[in-house]
């Protein structure tokens, strides 16, 4: 695809883009022919790319205009909005760009492309010598320049944020649509003139040689191919491949591969014209040799969740995105006092906080299951997350996971005792012995108050003088705003820290 | 019934015996008959008929319903203290007392002086009211007393209605047993134990007893409800031991919050890639900075990004540290693979199988198959000189672990991997190849700045605990499978989660299809049949003197999928909302003339807003419970793209045959055929017998379907122009009445705003058709 260099079309950088999209590249298709098929296949390229690559136009912003009806050399510049006025893309009136910009803010396609530039002192525009508006990147094209079925000439500019993606938004565009022209697979290049007198010529068009050895490509495909048939198959992905040598095979990467970075590419395009099918039929186990092993806190998590479930206790699997108001106010619990982890962006309430207590959650599953009959006895194993500044604890991210157990009796009368015979039953397992009398060997119980529990009915569970849990019946509070009407006794404690005291005494 | 049985004392006994000895007079015994002649209670009777059906064949037992009469609370009152105005004339002394006086102190006097002057029983003197007669029979107690005892037959029915609408009695309904001797019928029935005791063992008197049988037809009893594991999470037990067997470690993932730089950077996953957008990703607020990254590897991982290296040129961007630095809910567990392989490569590298199976986040809008958050489960090897022919014998051996042995590979992009597949297993029941996994070998740009030695490969492999869960539960909708609206019933019915582990060695290989040869075969002796029949057609034709036009002969309504007594029929249908399928509205008004039909609408998460128009698509408070239903119409409104055939309407009919019906006219061919399967009288396609009319019908559909659907604006007019033309002559159409072919193009000139601006003749057709009863609802 060699560029022709018949006239030179400038697009002139002007210094206040550099507030807003610095960068811009351009390109000329002379003499194409579209017939529908082939336009809407021109518009749905480029709707794909401000998707994808240009990742929603924030990185890059193409337009496509009709080259006969402007003149160049064009201009780049960055105005305030009250400045910039046109007629936008099938519209018959012209609209001054901060008008413009709070009328698409309702259009429900460009909607999502106005905040890029809604709030930034300065709007990108192109224009032509004359002053025509051709562009308002990223949100529009001029109506002016329209392309049209007969249109035969387009001039393509990108807009960018990112100046290697424009390049390769611009590269692709002209790769796939230059054989639509009279002489196929040629483009006519475009200047671009930045304030600080740097000129680029576009498109670059580059084919870059990437070497891939052959014993890397036989090894990671698992064959024992030469060099020349390494080539061949290459070929027949359409990568122009020669053999060099006995382990080496070039390959001219062109401009239409952007996603081959390294020779595992290569080698991926060899595979796959070697034939998945082929190869798996000789499909083989790893000699890799190694012995399993668990991990520990998972292996005793399972060993209680069978205990729990001996006792007559039913496993819930809850959800450990809650709703604030679900974790907080229904529970009775101040969050203001709570390390817990605040999602950023959640897309429903459901997702608003991670967990710091496995009741909720079983709360919740009470109340969808209103219709059984009582007693309903559930329990959960799995993690909470709490804040930390910990860097080993947290792993370095500032949160870490903690593991607990949650148990909940519900019935038309119960008693604290009724978890607490599950509690000591998870002690025996456990091998922790009852201290009755508050002496630090073992452990015992201690009234203290917490927000969720009936006062005088709550207390801590206490190790060796370290608490790890709460026991009691839940606040009739609680158990109305979960839409519940029987009593509950619960019991919710961080086996992590129970493990880790037994540890200790070891 | 087994308590009753055991309830049952001497007393029972009794009614048993009487019961006995009246059949063996009368031969019969109508249970409510016997209770009223016996004095009995009508349930210690029923209890008494239950026992004895139970020794066997010593009684034959029919049931029969019966409507009965019953006393209300006000009835049983009169009964027992007898009615109103008998009250009054018994508390009358004999000179009798004023009428204010009796109004004034005796309950409900108006009625019971209303009665008792009409029963001839006072009389009124002056300002008194004095007994007319001695004494009195109070009928009313009488009747009252006998419908209270069932013996309502001695009542008069003229009685009863009034006595009804007083609301003294109503009717019920009321099971009743007719009794008539068995084939070992006997009067002397012996007491029969109900249980063995630990006295009759001490005392051997069990030796003497008969024993009430044991129902072994009756479902047992369980003390106390059982403790279980949730089937998801043994589901998760099982895959452990799957890799456990395989001689894999557990990764320690216990660490939600992840940072960006774990999630992703490391990954070699580019700071612009759509992935990381706030669509997809949960962020975190607070922590929102992760505390700690390795610096070296940071900067390693940063090189690699902005500029390559490794053999790689790398992503060229600028690499921003505060990107790398954001917290968040991790996308995958693969960010602790990669800590993972990290701690290797600074520990010394030696050859590793690592997996894990835990939570990860996705911002998902939630719907039927989508959480916000899902368990992963994820393969890793690391060796040297690993293949992809590695690979694919490890996710095989994985597989065949869970009884798929079918897989194929087909190639994938994945940021991080290269080569990258996507695995797929053929489902035999859905016949057809169903995606379960994602696999790939790690790009070196991962591997090489964590310090892992050059000729190290490491393949992975990974797919979701949910969606196996699903299939093997057979869950339509992952809330009913995980999160706290599971029902219960879910956790009671599937006590133990088993996996086909063991088919592998006996299975054998059955996925060879039809051969070329053996098809050719078939569709020659089809063609060969045609022929055939085509010749002797001709010949009947010739012999009849008819002459055969060139067309199709006429279309038979068969429906092989059509709605069957007692099975619901469901139809299912997208529509974009910017096109609502009007015509389905006059079609589900012919179904519901025939079919008990459901209508119902739902809302795809495609779709932001719906008005309230459409969301009462089918008006409102229309059809009956799905349940009660025949034909279920499910319209869910969905949102696929701008292009015309996005925005044309799809109907899947069963949701196991993949097959989808495209487009408004299609889905009013099948609806129509679907209305005159069941009836004659409604002609709207093919019910005529005429294949000219269908023909015509078909025609207009489909030029409706190319222009109007699919066509561009002066496509659209200019067939406007001719449906007006056509309209000139016609009131319909096609034919002399309303058809699908009217249907669908009112919807279309509807749905396209272009009958405002019709020509005349196409307004009167359209308030012609919306007149029509078909159309009540239409607009």
């Amino acid at each position: 695809m060699p560029a022709k260099e018949t006239e030179k079309y400038k697009l002139i950088v002007k210094p206040s883009t550099a507030q807003v999209r610095p960068y811009v590249v351009g390109a000329v298709l002379r003499n194409m022919k579209f017939t529908q098929a082939v336009y809407d296949s021109f518009i749905d390229l480029q709707d794909k790319l401000h998707q994808n690559l240009a990742r929603k136009r924030t990185l890059v912003a193409i337009g496509t205009h009709d080259l006969d009806t402007v003149s160049g050399p064009f201009i780049y510049d960055a105005k305030v909005p009250q400045d910039i006025s046109f007629v936008p893309l099938n519209q018959s009136q012209a609209i001054r760009a901060d008008k413009l910009l709070e009328m698409y803010s309702h259009d429900s396609h460009l909607k999502e492309y106005v905040p890029i530039i809604k709030d930034k002192p300065v709007y990108p525009v192109i224009t032509d010598q004359k002053g025509v508006v051709l562009s308002m990147p990223p949100i529009i094209n001029g109506n002016h320049s329209k392309i049209t079925l007969n249109t035969r000439n387009v001039f393509i500019e990108c807009t960018a944020t990112d100046r290697y993606k424009a390049q390769i938004v611009l590269d692709t565009l002209v790769c796939m649509f230059s054989g639509y022209c009279d002489q196929p697979y040629t483009v006519e290049p475009v200047q671009v003139e930045y304030p600080d007198g740097e000129r680029v010529q576009y498109p670059t068009l580059y084919y870059r040689q990437q070497e891939a050895s052959v014993s890397y490509c036989n090894m990671l495909t698992g064959v024992n191919e030469t060099a020349e048939s390494i080539a061949a198959m290459l070929t027949t992905m359409s990568l122009s491949a020669k053999p060099q040598g006995q382990d080496k095979v070039i390959v001219e990467v062109p401009p239409t591969r952007y996603d081959i970075l390294h020779e595992c590419d290569i080698a991926e395009d060899f595979a796959v014209a070697y034939g998945f099918d082929r190869l798996a039929a000789d499909m083989k186990m790893p000699p890799t040799n190694t012995i399993g092993q668990e991990f520990e806190l998972n292996y005793l998590s399972d060993k209680l969740r069978l205990l729990l479930s001996q006792n007559n206790y039913t496993e819930a699997a809850t959800f450990s995105l809650y709703s604030r108001i679900d974790m907080g106010e229904r529970m009775k619990v101040n969050l203001e006092n709570e390390s817990w982890v605040k999602v950023a962006n959640p897309k429903t309430t459901e997702c608003e906080a991670v967990r710091i207590s496995l009741l909720p959650g079983l709360l919740k599953t009470l109340s969808a299951n209103k219709h059984i009959s009582l007693p309903l006895k559930l329990f959960e194993v799995s993690d909470v997350v709490l804040r930390d500044t910990c860097p080993s604890a947290t792993r370095g991210t500032g949160a870490r996971n903690q593991r607990h157990i949650c148990a909940i009796n519900y019935n038309v009368k119960v008693g604290i005792e009724k978890v607490q015979g599950l509690l000591d039953n998870i002690m025996v397992a456990l091998k922790v012995p009852y201290a009755g009398d508050n002496n630090s060997q073992g452990y015992y119980l201690e009234e203290k108050e917490h927000p969720s529990y009936f006062p005088g009915f709550c207390g801590s569970v206490i190790i060796s003088g370290v608490p790890v849990g709460h026991i009691g019946l839940v606040h009739p509070e609680v158990i109305t705003n979960f839409n519940l009407n029987n009593p509950a006794a619960a019991l919710e404690i961080d086996m992590q820290k129970v493990l880790e005291l037994i540890n200790l005494g070891k | 019934m087994r308590a009753s049985c055991h309830n049952m004392g001497a007393e029972g006994m009794d009614v048993q015996q009487q019961i006995l000895h009246a059949l063996e007079k009368n031969g019969v015994v109508i249970s409510n008959e016997f209770a009223v002649s016996e004095k009995e209670t009508h349930q210690k009777v029923v209890g008494a008929i239950k026992s004895l059906e139970s020794l066997g064949n010593v009684i034959n037992v029919k049931q029969i319903a019966l409507k009965t009469w019953e006393c209300t609370d006000e009835g049983n009152n009169l009964a027992t203290s007898g009615s109103h105005e008998a009250r009054l004339f018994n508390s009358l002394p004999p000179e009798g007392r004023s009428l204010t006086d009796i109004k004034a102190s005796f309950p409900n006097s108006n009625f019971a002086l209303g009665a008792a002057m009409k029963n001839k029983w006072l009389k009124k003197e002056g300002e008194k009211v004095i007994p007319a007669v001695s004494a009195i029979e109070d009928e009313v107690q009488i009747h009252l007393k006998a419908i209270a005892a069932g013996g309502e037959n001695s009542v008069p029915d003229k009685i009863k209605a009034e006595y009804k609408k007083r609301k003294l009695i109503k009717e019920v309904d009321m099971t009743v047993f007719e009794v008539s001797k068995g084939s070992a019928f006997t009067t002397s029935v012996m007491k029969q134990e109900a249980e063995l005791t630990k006295e009759m063992i001490e005392s051997g008197q069990w030796k003497g007893k008969t024993f009430k049988p044991f129902n072994f037809k009756s479902k047992g009893r369980i003390e106390q409800r059982s403790g279980y594991l949730h089937p998801l999470m043994q589901l998760r037990s099982e895959f452990r031991q799957i890799f456990l067997e395989m001689g894999f470690t557990e990764m320690p993932t216990n660490n939600y919050v992840e940072s960006a730089f774990w999630n992703f950077d490391a990954l070699f996953q580019p700071q612009q890639h759509p992935a990381r957008d706030a669509h997809d990703t949960f962020y975190v607020a607070e922590p929102g900075k992760t505390i700690s990254v390795p610096e070296d590897y940071l900067q390693k991982v940063k090189k690699t990004h902005s500029s390559g290296g490794y053999g790689s040129i790398g992503y060229q961007y600028d690499w921003s540290r505060e990107e790398a630095h954001k917290n968040l809910l991790r996308t995958h567990t693969t960010a602790v693979s990669a800590r993972m392989l990290y701690k290797l490569a600074q520990e010394g590298f030696q050859p590793v199988k690592f997996f894990s199976i835990d939570r990860v986040f996705r911002n998902e809008t939630l719907d039927a198959t989508h959480l916000a958050e899902f368990n992963q489960i994820e393969g890793v090897v690391a060796d040297y000189s690993l293949s992809i022919k590695n690979l694919m014998g490890l996710i095989k051996g994985f597989f065949e672990k869970i009884g798929i042995t079918k897989l194929r590979f087909k190639p994938a992009y994945n940021p991080y991997t290269e080569p990258s597949m996507e695995i797929f297993s053929y489902h035999e029941g859905l016949k057809k190849w169903v995606e379960v996994g994602n696999s790939g070998m790690f790009r070196p740009e991962m591997l090489r700045p964590m310090g892992i030695p050059e000729k190290v490969t490491v393949a992975a492999w990974g797919l979701s605990l949910e969606r196996p869960a699903m299939i093997m539960y057979g869950i339509n909708n992952i809330r009913e499978l995980v999160g706290p609206r599971v029902k219960m019933e879910l956790i009671l019915d599937n006590p133990l989660c088993t996996i086909d582990k063991f088919r592998k060695q006996d299975q054998p290989d059955t996925s060879s299809g039809p051969t070329v040869e053996s098809l050719t075969k078939r569709q020659e002796l089809i063609l060969d049949r045609l022929l055939a029949l085509q010749a002797k057609v001709a010949n009947i034709a010739a012999n009849m003197g008819v002459k055969l036009e060139d067309s199709d002969t006429a279309v038979t309504t068969q429906l092989t999928g059509g709605p069957q007594l007692g099975i619901i029929h469901d139809v299912v249908i997208y529509a974009d909302p910017r096109r609502p399928p009007y015509s389905l509205r006059a079609l589900a008004n012919a179904l519901s003339t025939t079919y008990s039909i459901c209508l119902r609408v739902h809302c795809h998460s495609t779709v932001k807003e719906v008005s309230e128009k459409l969301q009462q698509f089918w008006g409102a408070k229309y059809g009956v419970d799905r349940s009660k239903s025949s034909v279920c119409l499910t319209l869910v409104w969905r949102q696929d793209g701008d292009s015309p055939t996005a925005l044309m309407p799809t109907m899947t009919v069963s949701p196991l045959a993949a097959n989808q019906v495209c487009g408004e006219h299609n889905i009013g061919r099948y609806l129509s055929r679907l209305v005159e399967v069941a009836t004659h009288s409604i002609n709207l396609y093919e019910c005529s017998s005429s294949s000219v009319f269908t023909a015509q019908i078909d025609e207009l559909l489909d030029q409706c379907h190319s222009k109007f659907t699919l066509g561009n604006n002066r496509e659209r007019t200019s067939y406007v122009r001719e449906l007006s033309a056509k309209l000139d002559k016609e009131s319909y159409l096609v034919g002399s009445s309303i058809t699908l072919a009217d249907l669908l193009v009112l919807s279309n000139l509807l749905q396209l705003r272009m009958l405002e601006s019709a020509p005349s003749n196409v307004l009167k057709w359209s308030k012609g058709c919306l007149e029509h009863h078909l159309c009540k609802y239409f607009i």
